[in-house]
């Protein structure tokens, strides 16, 4: 794995980057011919873990990750749970959910409010997302999980849905479709859109990983193949994880692939972020997995805005021996996964339509650090 | 899983952003995210926004671990 690093500006010691990924687009005048994905995210940095007791992890992962912080701390300490053989109380699983949601409501708001009007030429709202920051303390009790539940049911109401959440997740066929043609807001006029392009069919969905599929199918990969971490492959083939893998199913959203790709990406982050408050207020045990590996060895799965985050911990007696971490990033910005499958042969007259298809399927992808499009003609 | 290394606002500029100082490296980013960021402040970005402020005996421990992490270059195990 090759990494980017630059001189620390105040030790003068080599310092880690965040790394970034770059797409370099084969254009041949009508359609993209192809995409090259190449990485130098430190997919390995939280090897820093190994040799370190096991309770430093919980203190080391919240300060070596940002943006998936909170699913990162959930990820790590259900994992090192599993690992000792522990299992969470009901109160701890609760508080664990509530942070995932709260952070995957986060990025959805960033998304909708931020991302996606950028590249539609839409006005980026920042301060409806600074609004609710605010309004997410780190530290919350039950009472202040219910009044952020019940700010994020305000903001959603009236910047996104125009209508009550479970209103809106309510809607039959024909009002959806009402829904959509209201053009007065942004997120129904994104979505009608992002129906206008044709490109970004998804080839296979990383399934929901249960605690078989986690036992039987992740920890043999992740014990054996080093690589695994990244470049992630379910049964010998890349797979899509996000909202669509996990709502493909769910009826609205089943129509909505059944024709187009890239709005039924953003359906089902809709979809999920409608049901957010919900599960601020009262936490159903969906988002989180853990399973026990063998001797000391502990995974567990979370469901983050981006899709499935994997950690694997190996335990030495006190100490950890291996760890890993398998990103949402890492399996839909596989070489051959769902970004550089899903460009080839997308319709583009210029090099700039190339580079807003490319723009596009990465935003609906998600990737959790920066990008570069290069155009290649 | 991104990185969440601090930088340095080195000077504060109009319209709620900021000149950070990357690793040796001036950037201007957006503050519209996070309130009273003052000069000499350390913060956590991502993609140009800061979107965390940090003590600073938080971002030295912090940068301690991540210049730890620049020396082993967090290789793939063998």
């Amino acid at each position: 794995m090759f990494l980017v690093i630059h001189e620390g500006s105040r030790s003068g010691k080599k310092m880690i980057a965040e790394g970034k990924l770059i797409f370099d687009i084969a254009w041949d005048d009508r359609a993209i011919a192809g995409a090259k994905v190449r990485s130098s995210r430190p997919v390995f940095a939280c090897r820093v873990l190994e040799g370190r007791p096991a309770e430093d992890v919980l203190k080391l992962v919240p300060m070596l990750f940002s943006i998936c912080g909170r699913a990162q701390s959930v990820a790590a300490a259900a994992a090192v749970d599993a690992a000792r053989g522990i299992e969470a109380d009901a109160a701890t699983r609760e508080e664990r959910e509530r942070a995932i949601a709260a952070e995957c409501l986060h990025e959805y708001v960033w998304r909708l409010f931020i991302d996606l009007p950028a590249l539609l030429g839409e006005a980026a709202r920042p301060g409806d997302l600074a609004d609710l920051r605010r309004r997410m303390p780190s530290e919350a009790g039950e009472a202040e999980w219910l009044d952020i539940a019940a700010d994020a049911e305000e903001l959603l109401e009236q910047r996104v849905f125009g209508m009550r959440t479970r209103d809106w997740l309510a809607l039959d066929e024909a009002r959806l479709a009402r829904w959509v043609d209201d053009a007065a807001l942004p997120a129904p006029r994104m979505l009608a859109r992002l129906r206008g392009y044709r490109f970004g069919a998804p080839r296979a969905f990383l399934p929901w990983l249960d605690e078989t599929a986690l036992r039987e199918e992740i920890a043999p990969q992740m014990a054996a193949n080093p690589t695994f971490a990244a470049k992630p492959l379910w049964q010998s083939r890349p797979a899509e994880t996000g909202a669509l893998a996990r709502q493909r199913l769910q009826p609205r959203v089943a129509r909505e692939l059944a024709s187009n790709r890239l709005s039924a990406r953003l359906l089902a982050r809709l979809v999920e972020l409608a049901a957010l408050p919900a599960q601020l207020r009262r936490p159903q045990a969906i988002g989180v997995r853990a399973v026990a590996a063998g001797n000391g060895v502990g995974l567990a799965a979370v469901e983050t805005a981006r899709g499935t985050l994997i950690h694997r911990i190996a335990l030495e007696g006190e100490r950890v021996a291996r760890y890993a971490i398998v990103a949402p990033t890492e399996w839909n910005f596989h070489p051959q996964g769902a970004f550089a499958r899903g460009l080839a042969g997308a319709e583009a007259r210029d090099e700039n339509e190339a580079r807003q298809a490319a723009t596009l399927l990465a935003h609906a992808l998600d990737p959790c650090v920066a990008y570069e499009v290069r155009i290649n003609a | 899983m991104c990185l969440a290394i601090p930088v340095k606002v080195v000077e504060l500029l109009d319209g709620d952003e900021a000149t950070v100082d990357v690793g040796g490296v001036r950037k201007a980013i957006s503050l519209a995210l996070v309130d009273g960021i003052a000069v000499g402040d350390y913060v956590i970005l991502h993609v140009g926004y800061a979107i965390q402020k940090l003590d600073p005996e938080e971002a030295e421990k912090t940068l301690a671990l991540f210049a730890e992490l620049g020396e082993n270059l967090g290789a793939a195990p063998a």
